[in-house]
């Protein structure tokens, strides 16, 4: 009973202790970011956005539900993943010539290891703790940044790769292109969800034309950067753990020989 | 054939990276100094300020952690608790197959 009760308290607790791991890397200086601050979306569009993240929270959810009664050892795995969206989505980066600091967001790489659906609850809980103890986002905007980063950065991450391999291109080529365009499909969205708010009598695709080419000097490189991360990432996974990937890529391809051993050990 | 497809793929990425490189030289030139001065964040350079405009402000946060030490509290709980929790689970993570 007292065993069957440990390991229960172990399993549900291991998720948002691990996730606390990527709170190591970080210094504490204020953060700069995408994420859309508490208080500047009204009312009704924060409940609109909040409807929208809550049925795909709710589906990953249900996966992650499905998938750790059938395999044990995923949990940990998730909690690093969580970890490492995380710290990406929070990790201020200087951009050179523009002068400016934005973020990578993760959830692509994520949505890459453990899909779009999981990676979108691990990036909702990323959000949520950004909120909380960073003042980073708000809880009144959790939902709109839930869907562009979590969301809009997970599926259109995935996607990519997925259309890359399908047209037989490298693995490196298709995770970089995943990282490129989730990074840039995020801050899009993040450009729409203000200006839909936002556009009052004006324009709304002018708006959102305007908030793009704001953000494109910072997001063109860090785009890039998300790529390279991204793409280094996939690679070494594949090479040292392929079995973390075999839901996306077939084992047909063979991993070099020496690091599937060495991975295995 | 398949190496065709994989040529055009290769060929897509690479166009667009290049295009996403002019671009951020070009557009680099027009982004004004915000009022917290150069390395400013795009959420007060962009986000702010076209809320700001739009009669839009930013509201405190709920739990304000910059404060004192209490930002570097949760760091190092958050690090202990983390650092150790990865340790303890340290071969299933890195070694183990699931």
């Amino acid at each position: 009973m007292i065993n069957k009760t440990i390991h229960r308290f172990k399993s549900h607790l291991i998720l948002p202790l691990v996730f606390a791991l990527g709170l190591i890397f970080l210094y504490p200086t204020p953060v700069y970011a995408m994420h859309i601050a508490e208080g500047i979306l009204p009312a009704k569009w924060a409940v609109v956005w909040y409807v929208i993240a809550f049925i795909f929270v709710a589906w990953g959810i249900r996966l992650i539900r499905k998938k750790t009664k059938k395999v044990k050892g995923l949990i940990p795995l998730l909690g690093l993943a969580g970890a490492a969206i995380f710290l990406i989505s929070v990790f201020p980066v200087p951009v050179p010539i523009a002068g400016t600091c934005s973020h990578p967001c993760g959830t692509p790489l994520g949505a890459i290891l453990v899909g779009p659906f999981i990676s979108t609850v691990l990036g909702a809980i990323a959000l949520l703790i950004q909120a909380l103890f960073l003042a980073h986002g708000g809880f009144s905007t959790w939902g709109a940044n839930i869907v562009s980063m979590a969301v809009v950065g997970s599926f259109v991450g995935f996607g990519a790769f997925m259309l890359l391999r399908r047209f037989n291109a490298p693995i490196a080529v298709a995770a970089f292109a995943a990282g490129l365009l989730g990074d840039w499909a995020t801050y899009l969205t993040t450009a729409f969800v203000l200006a839909s708010a936002l556009h009052g009598t004006g324009s709304l695709w002018g708006m959102f034309g305007a908030i793009s080419i704001a953000f494109a000097p910072t997001q063109l490189p860090l785009g890039i950067l998300e790529g390279i991360f991204t793409a280094a990432v996939v690679v070494v996974v594949y090479q040292r753990r392929p079995e973390l990937l075999s839901h996306i890529i077939p084992r047909s391809i063979k991993p070099m020989p020496n690091a599937v051993k060495e991975g295995s050990q | 054939m398949k190496s065709l497809s994989r040529m055009v793929a290769i060929g897509i990425v690479v166009v667009i990276t290049c295009l996403a490189v002019v671009g951020w030289v070009v557009l680099a030139k027009e982004v004004p100094e915000g009022e917290e001065g150069p390395w400013g964040g795009v959420d007060v350079t962009v986000i702010e300020q076209y809320a700001a405009d739009a009669g839009r402000e930013a509201r405190e946060p709920f739990i304000n952690t910059d404060q004192g030490d209490l930002l570097l509290f949760v760091f190092a709980l958050g690090g202990a608790v983390g650092g150790f929790t990865a340790g303890y689970y340290w071969r299933r993570l890195l070694t183990e197959k699931i």
